[in-house]
């Protein structure tokens, strides 16, 4: 589906933001991209629809070379959307609806097909009766679901979110994570980049740890969080119910190596270990 | 309470009216008061319009003040300066200081700018409280303005909007740690201020770009026609 081959990138001679970054993506798939602030996340997320070309490697779609001529790129950038960090950054348009039509009439679409989209990605995101609004006079969360709506409009094979749920408040975090949730199920194959770590095992079935421009580590959240080197490396911390184990464990429960990463399987874990006492 | 007239234009009683009305009446009236030139008549238009921002419009009269009082501020200061230092004619009044005298001529000049002006005002606020700006782009664009006009006054709209919010946040910023509490140190604030909110402008466009080339742009703004409400 998505796969990225060996990607350099430099801003300055001397600074190289990106030295190598390989990584694959399944149709489907939802995937999390952990890293520290300043890891290489947001120039790497700019290299998938060809906002920036790499130095050297090569980034394929659906088995297709990404060529950065405006055709090509335009067919790319139809099926891989970007939802930027800050939702400020990308809706420009003086009003919702209008913000909302800009990717659709991008790709020439007639304009009965245009309203249905528009209509639609508001529903999608709990957002309909706000087409006339005006996008700053939206709270963050709602322009953070104006923002996913304008991308869900061009009807992407592949949607990237950096740090979605940033600068949200702890519902808006949750209500987005389902949202993204149901995004997938409905076929949309999703990549985040967050530092989230609680929310991350309830969705994201592979991680990807990115450190100084180079992926560190992949593997199932069970796999990564069980790794305290590499989490150490990435200023990351592991889930705060897996601490919870962790401390449990040096109390003398035995844990056989398996920490709960979400409540779910905490409540399961629990109820084990009660039943056998 | 802040001004902020964009949210004064989507949120009062004649936000929904014709926009193509509200726009040819001030188009009209401006030229019609212009070209008239006569006190009476732009004293009359400047009482009729205030009459309908504050009271058809319901426009709060602290707001509609604050949106006379900038441009005002600036009209007294262009009308002094007709009224002493331009002109020439009978002198009707002098001043006594490096001989700056007030000519009939000038007093006409001065007294007729101001009122023009003055009637102009409510005239623009008309069009600019009750009207969001999205509406007039809409209009212009239906009435063949150029496009690259109404998308590069779109564009700056939504940056001002942006840098407003930017500079508002920086200004507090600066309070916060005892900025602006003296003269020599506001003009310190002001400069970092204003050479910082140039480096973000650059930073923010270049974001911009990328974001617009993320949805597929190519260079022109497509306009977007919403569907007819049933």
């Amino acid at each position: 589906m998505l796969e990225i081959q060996n990607i350099k990138y430099s801003y300055t001679k001397d600074y190289q933001a990106l030295k190598g970054v390989s990584l694959k993506v399944e149709k489907g798939e939802m995937v999390a991209l952990l890293g520290k602030n300043g890891a290489g996340k947001s120039t790497f997320f700019l290299h998938l629809n060809g906002i920036y070309e790499p130095d050297e490697g090569k980034v394929f779609i659906d088995g297709e070379e990404l060529k950065y001529d405006k055709k090509s790129l335009l067919k790319f950038r139809q099926k891989v959307g970007i939802v930027f960090q800050n939702p400020d950054d990308q809706i420009f348009a003086p009003t919702v609806e209008e913000d909302i039509a800009f990717g659709p009439l991008n790709l020439k679409l007639p304009m009965e097909e245009v309203q249905k989209r528009v209509t639609e990605s508001l529903a999608r995101v709990g957002m309909s009766g706000f087409e006339k609004k005006a996008p700053h006079h939206l709270s963050g969360g709602q322009k953070k679901r104006v923002a996913i709506a304008g991308i869900l409009a061009m009807q992407p094979e592949i949607m990237v979110l950096d740090e979605p749920t940033a600068g949200l408040d702890p519902q808006g975090v949750r209500a987005l994570s389902k949202l993204l949730k149901e995004l997938n199920e409905e076929g949309i194959t999703i990549i985040i980049s967050t530092h989230e770590v609680n929310l991350v095992p309830n969705y994201a079935k592979k991680v990807f740890v990115m450190v100084d421009g180079l992926l560190i580590a992949e593997g199932t959240p069970k796999e990564i969080f069980a790794q305290p080197e590499i989490l150490d490396q990435a200023n990351l911390e592991v889930p705060i119910v897996t601490e919870l184990f962790q401390s449990l464990e040096k109390e003398g429960f035995d844990m056989n190596n398996d920490y709960p990463l979400t409540i779910d399987e905490a409540k399961e874990k629990f109820l084990e270990l009660l039943n056998k006492n | 309470m802040k001004f902020d007239m964009d949210y004064i234009a989507h949120n009062n009683e004649l936000t929904e009216t014709n926009p193509y009305f509200k726009l040819f009446l001030t188009i009209i009236l401006l030229i019609v008061t212009l070209a008239l030139d006569n006190l009476y008549f732009d004293v009359f238009i400047f009482i009729l319009f205030s009459i309908i921002i504050l009271g058809v419009a319901k426009i709060s009269l602290r707001s509609y003040l604050k949106f006379l009082t900038i441009p005002m501020a600036f009209l007294v200061i262009t009308c002094l300066f007709l009224i002493f230092f331009f002109g020439n004619g009978e002198v009707i009044y002098e001043t006594g200081i490096f001989s700056i005298v007030v000519t009939d001529d000038s007093w006409h000049y001065g007294l007729y700018t101001f009122f023009r002006v003055l009637g102009c005002f409510p005239l623009l606020g008309f069009l600019a409280l009750t009207t969001p700006i999205s509406k007039i782009f809409h209009c212009l664009d239906t009435l063949k303005v150029p496009k690259i006009l109404t998308e590069i006054g779109l564009l700056m709209c939504n940056t001002i909007f942006i840098f407003l919010n930017e500079i508002d946040t920086m200004q507090k910023a600066q309070k916060t740690r005892m900025g602006y509490n003296s003269y020599m140190n506001s003009m310190r604030c002001l400069a970092d201020l204003i050479s910082n909110i140039f480096l973000r402008s650059l930073d923010k466009s270049e974001t911009l770009q990328h974001s617009l080339d993320a949805r597929s742009y190519n260079g022109e703004l497509p306009v977007y026609v919403p569907p007819k409400e049933e």
